[in-house]
């Protein structure tokens, strides 16, 4: 009884080969995981780290910012008139400066028309200056 | 591992006896060995290694198979029904016997009696002493003597 105990066992047509060929697959894919590359715990904290700030930055930016600092085509021309209406006090300041400039550029035209000759001599008292500043 | 393959399988059926559950269990095996491979001491021996964890899936595989099938008799039913198995009648008797054995009890006796394992290398592959596993194949061969005395027949 003793040595022939297997007698009785059978296995179907062909097992032994059909088995290899599945665990040498599951050898394959398992020698896959194994040899996955492995971040080390302090750099996979970090990494995690930082894509959890980094997610949270974006959901921020997202969420309470988006509006903050509209693009010029995205503002109404009615909200702007609003805007103008509103404050007042900053519309006429900035208008009064550009009057200044106008009138600078108005003193400007009417400077009375300079002869040759005193052009001339203009240049010449320019050139002397010009050459003491080479020397 | 294909060098072990048949001998893990025929090691794993004279424990589970099923030829699909042996079929399951040597995979388990299998999935076990290679995610275990990177541990493994390179000062134990491979096939203590391979048959220790052959035989805790194989004895795993038996507790939760109870668990599921309360009755003992539903699993010796399997057994007759095998198409798997043509043993005569004494062959069925002795296994029916085995069967009815408590899973340890069924390793360390399918190990020594049919393999000639010496009870220092059970000993590795079951991680138990010696002394333990005296005692549970004397439990074993008593226990499978009275189950075919019940039957009428003898070995």
């Amino acid at each position: 009884m003793k040595k022939d105990h297997l007698k009785g066992f059978k296995v179907p047509e062909g097992y032994f080969e059909q088995s290899k060929k599945r665990l040498y697959a599951i050898a394959l894919d398992k020698e896959q995981e194994v040899t996955k590359p492995v971040l080390r715990p302090l750099l996979r904290y970090v990494w995690y780290s930082m894509a959890v700030a980094a997610s949270v930055t974006l959901v921020y930016l997202a969420v309470f910012r988006q509006d903050e600092n509209p693009g010029f085509d995205e503002i109404d021309e009615q909200q702007l008139v609003e805007y103008i209406n509103a404050q007042p006090q900053m519309y006429w300041q900035h208008t009064l400066e550009l009057e200044v400039l106008e009138s600078q550029v108005q003193n400007l035209d009417r400077t009375p028309d300079l002869s040759e000759e005193q052009i001339q001599e203009y240049l010449l008292q320019q050139e002397d200056l010009f050459i003491e500043t080479l020397l | 591992m294909e060098h072990f393959q048949q001998a893990l399988y025929w090691h794993i059926r004279k424990i589970v006896f099923l030829h699909e559950d042996a079929d399951d269990v040597l995979q388990n095996t299998y999935i076990k060995v290679w995610k275990g491979l990177v541990n493994f001491r390179k000062d134990s021996k491979i096939y203590t290694w391979l048959y220790r964890i052959a035989t805790n899936e194989a004895l795993s595989f038996l507790r939760s198979k109870k668990a599921m099938h309360e009755e003992v008799e539903a699993a010796l039913w399997n057994i007759q029904t095998d198409p798997h198995f043509d043993g005569d009648e004494v062959q069925v008797l002795l296994w029916q016997g085995i069967n009815s054995l408590p899973e340890k009890q069924r390793a360390v006796f399918v190990m020594k009696y049919f393999d000639d394992k010496t009870y220092v290398e059970m000993a590795e592959i079951m991680e138990t002493s010696v002394g333990a596993l005296k005692a549970s194949y004397h439990h074993a061969t008593k226990k499978i003597k009275a189950f075919v005395r019940d039957k009428d027949l003898f070995i």
